[in-house]
C-alpha cells in the first residue's frame, strides 16, 4: 500500500537526519505545505467513504509519529549544538582589573566625619556646620571664657584684622545654635579649627573637631554617658565602654574628660598605652551662663555638650602617625590612608 | 606636680592602700595622675657607719683617703675620695654585699689598698644631686645614730612619688600643695584629715611689727610679714631635703628649703628676705629702672609690673621671683618672711610678658586664698623653731588685707540635683563628702545649703552646679547609670547645603575619579609667587607665626594650584577641595576642581570639566550655561574661560590654565580649572515639576544650523522659543567644518497633552522654529 511504503521511506530518512537543518528540510518535505503527508491528507476527501476513515486514521497516526520523532531529534540536535558552542567559547578572565578606569577618593577626614555625624543623625541629631571666621564673642565670650582668661591672650589663637578670630574650636558655633534651635535641641557640628602654632608630627595649624549639644527639660549626665557609649559603639562597630573623669572647661559645669575603652585592643596596645582606655573627648553639662547667653533659661533647661578631635580620631582609626599628611595635598599619601 | 606619699601620709593615713589605687581614685575623682614611681628601693645593705681613722693615701696621685670605718660589727679598711672625710663623721656606709642600683659592692683594690665597702654620697643614695662629698649624717639627722643601723631607718629614703598633670589643676588653686591633695584623699578613702601642726601666732601679737603697706590694692590683695632672728641652722633636715628633691626641688640651704617646703605643702608661695638687706616693705609699682632677679635676669621695669619694695626700691618681682639684692646667703641669720596674695591676672600677664615662670607664679596665677597667708606663716614658725633651737621670732605677723577671700552660701535643691544628674543619692554620704571637702553642709528635706571654704572660693565654686560637681565626683562618675533621654519626637530636617555638598563630593569622587584634598584658609603667598598666581585678600591674620601666611583667601583655585605644583611629575592629576573663603565681610564655601594631564590637550580637559559641571550641577537640579570669556581671572587662559551660570545666576568660573602659570607649575601638564561658590547657587524652591508626559504621539523635528558663533548663543536663542507644542530640544550632533564653521543638529520634540497633532500643526511649528532662528541671526535648515 502507498502509506506503508511512505512509512518505510520516512523511517529510513529519519534515521539519516543529522542536523537541525536536515530536520527542517525533512519537515518541509513531508509535513510542510506541499509535503507528502499533507498532500495525502488533503486528498483523503476524494476517497470512497468506506476507505476514507481508515486512511485518515492511518495518515494521522503516521503524522503524529513523525512529528514526535522529529521533535525528539530537534531537541537533541539543539542541545548538541549548544554543547558544541559552549566547548568553543573562550574563558573570560574577569579577575584582570580595569586598568583604564581611574578612581578618586574622599579625604580621610571627610570619610570619618560622615561616619560620626551619621551615627548621631540616627539618634535625631541635626548636622550643622558653621563659619571658620568668627567673632571674639562667639569663640570666647559666649562660652563663658572670662575677659581675663588665659585662652584669650593665648598666642595660639589666630587674630584677624577685622577683630575676629579663626575659630579655635567648633564650640564657637554653640551660641548661634541655641539662638537658631531654641531650648530643646540635639545638634552635631563638625568643622575645621585653627591654632597658631608650629607644625610637627602631632600639631598642625588647621585640624578638625566635632562638637555636639543636647538641651532639654531634663537632659542629664546619665544621658550624656548613654549617648557617648551608643555613638562610639556605632562608629567603631564594637561595644565601647566610656568613663568620665573630672575635667575643666569654662563652658561646661561640671566638666569631664571622657575616656573610651580602647577600640583597637582587648587587653592593652600601643594606642592606649596598655591602659585599655583612650582619652577621647571633653564634655560636660552646659554652663548656665552659656545657656543664658544663648537665650535659654538655665533654670528651666539644661543640657550636655561634648567635643573631640576628629583629626585625632582619624589618626587613631587609620594608624596615621603624622598629622601633616592631612593638609599636605600629597595625593599619594592621602590615598594611602585607608 | 609631684607628690610624696610619705608627706601625704602625715595628714591622711593611706597605709594599706596600693599606689595604683591612689592613682586611679584620684584621677577619677579629682585630677589626672600621670603615674607613680617608687624611690629609694635601689639600695640594700647600707648602714650607719663611723669614720674611726682617716689618713691620706700614701701612694695615690689622686687625692684619696685611707679610712677605717666602724660598720656596727667591725672596723674595716676603706679607701675613699671624698674631700669631706673626717674622723668621727657618721656616714651612710655600703658594706661588702651592699647594692646601689646596678652596683654590687665587694672588696675592691684601690691604688694598691683593699677597700671593704664605700661611703655614699647623696647622689648614690638617690636623695640629692650632691656628689661633691659623702653625706654628713650628723649635720642633717636629728636623732641618735647607732653604727650598723640600716640607713632607711635613719633617713626616709623610701617613698612613692605621684605625678599629677598640672593642666588638670588649672581651676583648683587649693590642690597645689600636699595638704590640699590630702584633703581630697581623705574624702575619697573616707579617712580622717589630720590638722596641720602650726604655731600659735597669737603668742607673738604683742611684739613689734614689721612695717608693710599695700600701695596697689588692685594687684595685691593681702600682704603680711614677720621677722625671725638668730637662725643658725644651715643644712636642712634630711627628711626635708629628700621630700623636696623627690618633688624636683634641690636643696639650697635651710631657709630657702623651708620656704619651698611650705609652698609644696600648702600651695602658698612665700619669700624669705635677708633682714639686714631690707627696710620698710610695700607692695606696689615702680615707674622705671632695672631689676635683677635672683637668677640674674635683668628686667626693664614697666609701670604695670608689681613689686615688693624695700624703702621704695624693688626687692622682689611680686609673686614671680625674688631679687638678687635681698637674697638669703650663707651668713644670713635674721630673716623677714613675706606671705602675700596677688591678683592672678596680673601675675600671669607679667610672667608671660617677661617670660619668667616659677613655681610661685604658677600657683599665684590660679588665684589663691588670702587666708592661706596666716596659715603659711604659722606653719613656717612651727617648723623653723622645731629645727633650730636658737631661732627667735622677734615680731608679730603684720598682715594687711586689701580684699579678703570670703566663702559664700550656696543653696541647691535636691530635685534639681537629681534631674541634672539623672541619678538619686544617699544624702548621708553627700553630707560626709561635702563636710570632708570643707563645705559646711546643712541638708534639709528638699535642699542642700553649703558655705564655701575660702580655699575654694577664689575661683571654682560660685553657683549651684559647682556644688553638683562636688557631689557627683565624690559619688563617683562611674556609679551613674547611663540612661536614654525621654524627649519629644520631632522630625529632623537635614540642611540643604550640607546635603548638596555630600552629593557633589560623591559624584566628583565616584563618577569623575577626583581626589579630595585639604589646604589652609590662607594663601601661601610665597608659593603663589613662585607659580605666578595673583589673588587678592580682604582679611589678614595679625599674629601668624609663619610669615607669608597672613592673607585669608577669597577664592580656592590658587590653593589648589599650589597642591598641583607640590605633586610634581604626575601623568595626570585630578583634585578638588571644598573650603572656606572670605570676601566683603562674608565667608563663602567654595569647591575648586583641577583636571591636569600630560596626555590630554588643554581643550580636551576644558571640555571634560565643562561637561562635568553640566552633570554635577545638573544633578543638583540646576540648568547650566556659560558666559564665555567672562571669568576675569588672570591665571586663566584669556580666551578659554567662562562664567558658569546656574539657572541664569553666576556661581562658578571655569577656564584653561594661563600658559604663564602652567609654565611655572609644569610646562607639560595641561590643566583645566574651575571653582564653584556654593553660596551663589540659587536656593531651590520646594515646587516639583509637572508631569509633562503625553499619552498622545510626539513628533521630533531636526534642524541643522551652520554658524561660526559659539553654541551658547544658539542655545540662548532656542531657549527663547516659547510655543505651546514645544516639549524641549536637545543637541543631537555637532560637525566641525573645514572653514571653522560648525554645524549643530538640534532636535525639537513637539506634541500636545490632549491630542494627536495634525500635519498642518507640525508644519506650522516647523516654520515657526525656522523663523525664530532666522529672526535671531541663525539660518536654520531642516534636514
Amino acid at each position: 500500500m502507498e502509506i506503508s511504503k511512505l512509512k518505510k521511506e520516512i523511517d529510513a530518512e529519519i534515521a539519516g537526519l543529522k542536523t537541525e537543518l536536515d530536520c527542517n528540510e525533512f519537515h518541509q518535505k513531508y509535513l510542510g505545505k506541499g509535503g507528502a503527508i499533507t498532500l495525502l491528507l488533503r486528498d483523503v476527501g476524494k476517497l470512497e467513504a468506506d476507505e476514507r476513515a481508515r486512511v485518515a486514521q492511518e495518515l494521522n497516526v503516521l503524522k503524529r509519529d513523525v512529528e514526535g520523532s522529529l521533535f525528539v531529534l530537534q531537541k537533541e540536535f539543539k542541545e548538541r549544538e549548544i554543547n558544541e558552542k559552549l566547548l568553543q567559547d573562550k574563558l573570560v578572565d574577569i579577575s584582570i582589573p580595569d586598568i583604564g578606569r581611574e578612581v578618586g577618593f574622599l579625604h580621610p577626614i571627610t570619610r570619618v566625619m560622615r561616619e560620626v555625624t551619621e551615627a548621631f543623625a540616627t539618634m535625631g541629631f541635626i548636622i550643622e556646620d558653621g563659619n571658620e571666621i568668627v567673632t571674639e564673642y562667639e569663640n570666647f565670650t559666649s562660652l563663658n571664657v572670662a575677659p581675663n582668661h588665659p585662652a584669650r591672650d593665648m598666642q595660639d589663637t589666630f587674630w584677624l584684622d577685622n577683630g575676629g578670630v579663626l575659630r579655635t574650636h567648633t564650640t564657637a558655633l554653640q551660641n548661634y545654635l541655641y539662638k537658631k534651635y531654641g531650648p530643646e535641641c540635639r545638634v552635631i557640628f563638625p568643622g575645621r579649627c585653627y591654632r597658631n602654632e608650629n607644625i610637627d608630627a602631632s600639631h598642625d595649624m588647621a585640624f578638625f573637631q566635632v562638637d555636639g549639644i543636647m538641651v532639654g527639660k531634663d537632659v542629664s549626665i546619665a544621658n550624656l554617658i548613654y549617648f557617648m557609649k551608643r555613638v562610639l559603639s556605632a562608629v567603631f562597630k564594637k561595644d565601647i565602654k566610656v568613663r568620665l573623669r573630672p575635667g575643666f572647661f569654662p563652658f561646661t559645669e561640671p566638666s569631664f574628660e571622657l575616656d573610651a575603652s580602647c577600640m583597637f585592643c582587648e587587653s592593652g596596645c600601643n594606642v592606649c598605652k596598655k591602659s585599655g582606655w583612650i582619652e577621647f573627648c571633653g564634655c560636660g553639662m552646659i554652663h548656665p551662663n552659656v545657656l543664658e547667653m544663648g537665650g535659654i533659661n538655665p533654670n528651666e533647661y539644661q543640657g550636655f555638650a561634648f567635643g573631640f578631635g576628629l583629626t585625632r580620631l582619624v589618626m587613631l582609626k587609620f594608624g596615621v602617625d603624622d598629622v601633616r599628611v592631612f593638609n599636605s595635598g600629597n595625593i599619594e599619601a592621602l590615598g594611602a590612608v585607608k | 606636680m609631684k607628690l610624696s606619699l610619705n608627706w601625704l601620709n602625715e595628714y591622711v593615713d593611706l597605709a594599706g592602700i596600693l599606689p595604683e589605687k591612689i592613682v586611679e581614685r584620684l584621677s577619677m575623682t579629682t585630677a589626672e595622675v600621670e603615674g607613680f614611681e617608687v624611690r629609694g628601693n635601689h639600695i640594700k645593705n647600707i648602714v650607719v657607719g663611723e669614720i674611726v681613722t682617716c689618713v691620706p693615701h700614701p701612694t695615690s696621685k689622686k687625692p684619696l683617703w685611707k679610712l677605717t670605718v666602724n660598720n656596727g660589727k667591725n672596723v674595716v679598711p676603706v679607701v675613699c675620695g671624698a674631700p669631706n672625710c673626717r674622723v668621727g663623721m657618721k656616714v651612710a656606709f655600703a658594706k661588702v654585699g651592699a647594692v646601689i642600683g646596678d652596683i654590687n659592692v665587694g672588696v675592691a683594690n684601690l691604688a694598691g689598698e683593699e677597700s671593704h665597702g664605700m661611703c655614699c654620697s647623696g647622689r648614690e643614695l638617690g636623695i640629692s644631686e650632691d656628689h661633691d662629698g659623702i653625706i654628713d649624717l650628723i649635720a642633717c639627722v636629728s636623732g641618735e645614730l647607732v653604727n650598723g643601723t640600716p640607713i632607711e631607718k635613719v633617713i626616709p629614703v623610701v617613698d612613692v612619688i605621684f605625678e599629677i598633670d598640672n593642666k588638670s589643676l588649672t581651676n583648683r588653686p587649693d590642690l597645689w600643695g600636699h595638704y590640699g591633695i590630702a584633703r581630697e584623699l581623705s574624702v575619697i578613702f573616707n579617712k580622717k584629715l589630720k590638722k596641720l601642726p602650726v604655731a600659735d601666732l597669737e603668742k607673738y601679737k604683742d611684739l613689734p611689727s614689721v612695717p608693710v603697706t599695700i600701695e596697689n590694692a588692685q594687684d595685691c590683695y593681702s600682704f603680711g610679714a614677720f621677722k625671725v632672728e638668730n637662725i643658725n641652722r644651715r643644712v636642712s633636715p634630711i627628711w626635708m631635703q629628700i621630700r623636696l628633691f623627690y618633688c624636683d626641688i634641690s636643696s639650697h640651704g635651710f631657709l630657702v628649703d623651708l620656704s619651698n617646703y611650705i609652698m609644696l605643702e600648702l600651695g602658698q608661695p612665700n619669700h624669705a628676705f635677708d633682714a639686714s638687706k631690707i627696710g620698710k616693705l610695700s607692695a606696689g609699682n615702680v615707674n622705671s629702672g632695672e631689676f635683677t632677679t635672683l637668677k640674674d635676669q635683668v628686667i626693664q621695669i614697666k609701670p604695670h609690673h608689681l613689686f615688693i619694695k624695700s624703702d621704695g626700691k624693688p626687692v622682689s618681682l611680686a609673686g614671680i621671683m625674688g631679687g638678687a639684692n635681698s637674697l638669703i646667703c650663707p651668713t644670713t641669720r635674721d630673716v623677714v618672711f613675706e606671705f602675700a596674695t596677688f591678683n592672678p591676672t596680673t601675675i600671669r600677664k607679667t610672667s608671660s610678658e617677661l617670660g619668667i615662670r616659677s613655681d610661685s607664679s604658677t600657683r599665684y596665677e590660679k588665684g589663691l586664698d588670702t587666708n592661706l597667708n596666716r596659715e603659711g606663716a604659722a606653719r613656717v614658725i612651727k617648723i623653723l623653731l622645731e629645727n633650730d633651737k636658737s631661732a627667735c621670732v622677734v615680731s608679730s605677723f603684720n598682715h594687711q588685707v586689701a580684699s579678703a577671700t570670703k566663702g559664700g552660701t550656696i543653696r541647691l535643691s535636691k530635685a534639681y540635683l537629681e534631674r541634672f544628674c539623672g541619678q538619686s543619692f544617699n544624702y548621708a554620704d553627700v553630707k560626709r563628702s561635702l563636710k570632708g571637702l570643707g563645705f559646711e553642709p546643712v541638708i534639709t528635706k528638699n535642699e542642700i545649703v553649703v558655705t564655701t571654704p575660702t580655699w575654694r572660693a577664689t575661683k571654682d565654686i560660685n553657683i549651684p552646679v559647682d556644688i553638683i560637681e562636688e557631689i557627683v565626683r565624690t559619688f563617683g562618675y562611674d556609679n551613674i547609670v547611663p540612661r536614654a533621654p525621654r524627649v519629644e519626637l520631632a522630625p529632623v530636617e537635614p540642611l540643604a547645603r550640607l546635603e548638596r555638598m555630600n552629593l557633589l563630593k560623591n559624584l566628583l569622587v565616584s563618577k569623575y575619579a577626583l581626589n579630595e584634598v585639604h589646604t589652609y584658609i590662607w594663601n601661601d603667598t610665597k608659593a603663589l609667587k613662585t607659580i605666578k598666581v595673583e589673588t587678592p585678600s580682604y582679611l589678614k591674620i595679625t599674629n601668624s607665626v609663619t610669615p607669608g601666611m597672613e592673607n585669608i583667601r577669597c577664592e580656592i583655585l590658587p590653593s589648589l594650584l599650589n597642591v598641583v605644583s607640590k605633586n610634581k611629575g604626575k601623568e595626570s592629576i585630578r583634585i578638588f577641595e571644598s573650603g572656606k573663603t572670605y570676601k566683603n565681610g562674608v565667608e563663602f564655601t567654595y569647591v575648586g576642581i583641577v583636571l591636569g594631564s600630560r596626555k590630554k590637550e588643554s581643550s580636551e580637559l576644558y571640555t571634560e570639566l565643562a561637561h562635568l559641571l553640566n552633570d554635577v550641577l545638573g544633578t543638583l537640579g540646576y540648568r547650566v550655561s556659560y558666559e564665555i570669556g567672562k571669568a576675569g581671572k588672570a591665571y586663566m587662559h584669556p580666551k578659554n574661560n567662562a562664567d558658569v551660570l546656574t539657572n541664569g545666576k553666576m556661581s562658578a568660573k571655569i577656564g584653561i590654565i594661563h600658559p604663564t602659570v602652567q609654565d611655572a607649575i609644569d610646562p607639560k601638564l595641561n590643566m583645566a580649572i574651575a571653582q564653584i561658590n556654593m553660596e551663589f547657587l540659587p536656593e531651590m524652591g520646594a515646587e516639583t515639576k509637572q508631569n509633562v508626559t503625553s499619552k498622545y504621539p510626539k513628533t521630533t523635528l531636526d534642524f541643522t544650523i551652520t554658524t561660526d558663533k559659539i553654541y551658547s548663543n544658539l542655545e540662548r536663542v532656542f531657549d527663547g522659543f516659547k510655543h505651546e507644542l514645544n516639549m524641549g530640544y536637545r543637541l543631537k550632533d555637532v560637525y566641525v567644518r573645514d572653514n571653522d564653521e560648525v554645524s549643530y543638529t538640534v532636535q525639537f520634540t513637539i506634541g500636545s497633552l490632549d491630542r494627536t497633532l495634525t500635519g498642518e500643526e507640525i508644519n506650522a511649528t516647523w516654520f515657526q522654529i525656522v523663523e525664530h532662528g532666522r529672526k535671531n541671526g541663525f539660518v536654520v535648515d531642516n534636514t
